[in-house]
């Protein structure tokens, strides 16, 4: 198997060699047992909790899997596989899942459940994919690396290929194996340009082929914009002329993996005030915002540029715009990897306050708004896999202070395999009782496909994009009969469930002895 | 001829990095200072904290540090694909 390093990539020399690729040294769990990274930051070493849900896991999967006669790898790839992963978390984490021991024990039970979330509206917010000519930079980057790694001792002979963050497998990943129901496909920008992820004209043409293939609407895009470049403000008149975008995306931070020149503000009245008028006389008026993921020392790593990364600009913008949406991404929680989760979560039970995630749930009563939404891409994966509880708290806020109308649901795929696993925590989440009486909140998660997180996982972000409610609601919905939910059937019967990769692309840190 | 002239500077601006006087330094990305820190965390040999960078965020602190200190910036780019199709 070849490693690869894929798009956007930048941890140095030194952490790749403390690092292992995801996709051959993580033990293949329904849910990661530690942090995969995209390769923006350093991922965590596996903690001794994580080690412990492991090895529960390996333990339940192995006493299971000699009842049904099968490999335990087939049995974790069931839906009897992915209870017993979040049984096992349970158990070392607190209960902060909704899982029962009947689940993970039987298969029908496991199935049954499974069966109850049968045509719930999952629209994906936050999605990937690369260019086919995604620059050779990247794929020097990932020989340098996988030769000091030594992960693959043949990486001078071996072809290799991106294909795994490459369209295709983006739609077997989302749409064959998850619950997703549409996608929104996305870019970025960056000082450099060889790692610019996909032209805004790529997005529309494969929303264009998708959705013809499919005879429904499966995926959605957005132009990226990028104020402070030159003529930026023609792309966006070419966008609202040719491309017919949903909504726009853009980065504040300039470039999300350095310190760029191009940093700038929503609320800055020269440059994006213009922008908006255009954009709400267009009809495409929501704008989604990268925000967050900084890095510990952030101070020093993005001097002069990081205070872009926080909502500081986002109150004045929102009240001055309030026919502009504006969807934060990452809901702007600066650890994009919760590098000290104890301490954050410390740092939450003493004060409820949780870095720059709390100003943004704050923002709407500050500033008297309803026009900001919080997006869990990345960041919901990330925190419910090293702290379950910070997690809770994370989700519990953001729908209690800024209500559960505005949280949309986005799981940053493809880089992370296929979503379904996050679909599934999401799912099972709640928040504990005693955080909803410390905090004073009154909305707890509630039931899978209760009415919060039916308008997490897809109703929100339908009214965001005009998808017909009655649609959405439908019994026998369009999708459920279109050409991919055809192939994806047709796929399930063909053993595609029990073949889940349960894959994370990326990399983890390697294990200690 | 006057035209072709302007098409020399112009191509001549285009090719290399851009000197800035020394009250015109580009500070967009930080202050000098601020770059030097960014270098130094991003260009880092043995870093101990999470996210050091390689590429593109030692390369964009490098080149913040030339245009803060040094008065020598890169004209900016447009964003755009040779092949707005990929």
């Amino acid at each position: 198997m070849t490693i690869q390093r894929h798009i956007g990539v930048h941890m140095s020399d030194e952490e790749y060699k403390m690092c292992d690729p995801a996709e051959v040294a993580a033990f293949r769990s329904p849910v990661p047992t530690q942090v995969v990274s995209n390769g923006e930051y350093n991922p965590l070493p596996q903690t001794a909790q994580q080690r412990q849900v492991e090895e529960l896991i390996k333990e339940m999967g192995d006493k299971q899997a000699k009842r049904y006669n099968i490999p335990r790898r087939q049995f974790l790839a069931s839906a009897a596989g992915m209870a017993t992963a979040f049984l096992a978390m349970n158990k070392v984490f607190g209960p902060i899942f909704d899982v029962s021991e009947a689940e993970a024990a039987n298969m029908d039970a496991a199935m049954d459940r499974k069966s109850r979330f049968k045509g719930q509206f999952i629209f994906d917010d936050q999605t990937h994919f690369i260019r086919d000519d995604f620059n050779q930079e990247g794929l020097l980057g990932l020989t340098k690396w996988a030769v000091n790694a030594k992960v693959n001792p043949n990486i001078g002979s071996a072809p290799m290929s991106l294909s795994r963050y490459k369209m295709d497998n983006y739609l077997k990943e989302i749409f064959l194996d998850s619950e997703t129901t549409v996608s929104l496909l996305s870019g970025a920008p960056f000082d450099d340009p060889s790692w610019w992820l996909i032209s805004n004209d790529a997005i529309q043409s494969a929303c264009r082929s998708v959705n013809t293939m499919s005879g429904t609407v499966r995926m959605l895009g957005h132009t990226v914009i990028t104020p402070k470049y030159p003529n930026w403000m023609d792309e966006v008149d070419r966008a609202i002329a040719e491309l017919h975008p949903v909504s726009w995306k853009s980065y504040t931070i300039g470039d999300p993996f350095g310190p760029s020149k191009y940093a700038w503000s929503l609320d800055d009245e020269k440059l994006m005030y213009p922008f908006y008028e255009k954009a709400i006389k267009s009809g495409i008026n929501t704008i989604c915002i990268h925000k967050g993921l900084m890095p510990r020392d952030y101070e020093k790593a993005f001097a002069g540029t990081w205070q872009h990364a926080t909502v500081q600009d986002l109150g004045k913008a929102a009240k001055d715009w309030p026919q502009m949406n504006f969807v934060i991404y990452h809901s702007a929680l600066r650890p994009w990897l919760a590098d000290q989760p104890d301490a954050e979560l410390a740092q939450f039970e003493k004060d409820g306050y949780i870095e720059w995630a709390t100003d943004l749930a704050r923002i709407p009563e500050k500033f008297g708004v309803s026009n900001v939404y919080a997006e869990l891409g990345s960041t919901f994966a990330s925190t419910a896999v090293t702290m379950p509880r910070f997690c809770a708290a994370f989700v519990g806020q953001l729908v209690n202070l800024m209500g559960a109308d505005h949280v949309v649901w986005g799981s940053d795929s493809v880089w992370y395999g296929s979503p379904q696993w996050q679909i599934e925590a999401m799912r099972r989440l709640e928040i504990p009782d005693d955080i909803m009486k410390a905090q004073g909140w009154k909305t707890k998660l509630g039931a899978g496909n209760g009415d919060v997180k039916n308008k997490i996982f897809g109703l929100n972000s339908a009214r965001l994009y005009k998808i017909d409610p009655v649609k959405v609601a439908a019994d026998i919905r369009p999708w459920d009969n279109d050409t991919i939910a055809k192939i994806k059937a047709d796929y399930l019967a063909n053993g595609g469930d029990t073949g889940r990769s349960n894959t994370y692309y990326g990399y983890i840190a390697k294990k200690t002895a | 001829m006057r035209n072709a002239r302007y098409r020399v500077v112009l191509a001549l601006a285009f090719a290399s990095p851009l000197v800035l006087a020394a009250d015109q330094k580009d500070e967009r990305a930080g202050t000098c200072e601020d770059a030097k820190k960014q270098m130094e965390y991003f260009c880092a040999e043995n870093p101990k904290d999470t996210m050091v960078a390689i590429g593109t965020a030692c390369t964009n602190a490098k080149k913040n540090v030339k245009a803060a200190c040094e008065g020598e910036a890169e004209p900016d780019r447009k964003y755009e694909f040779k092949d707005s199709k990929n």
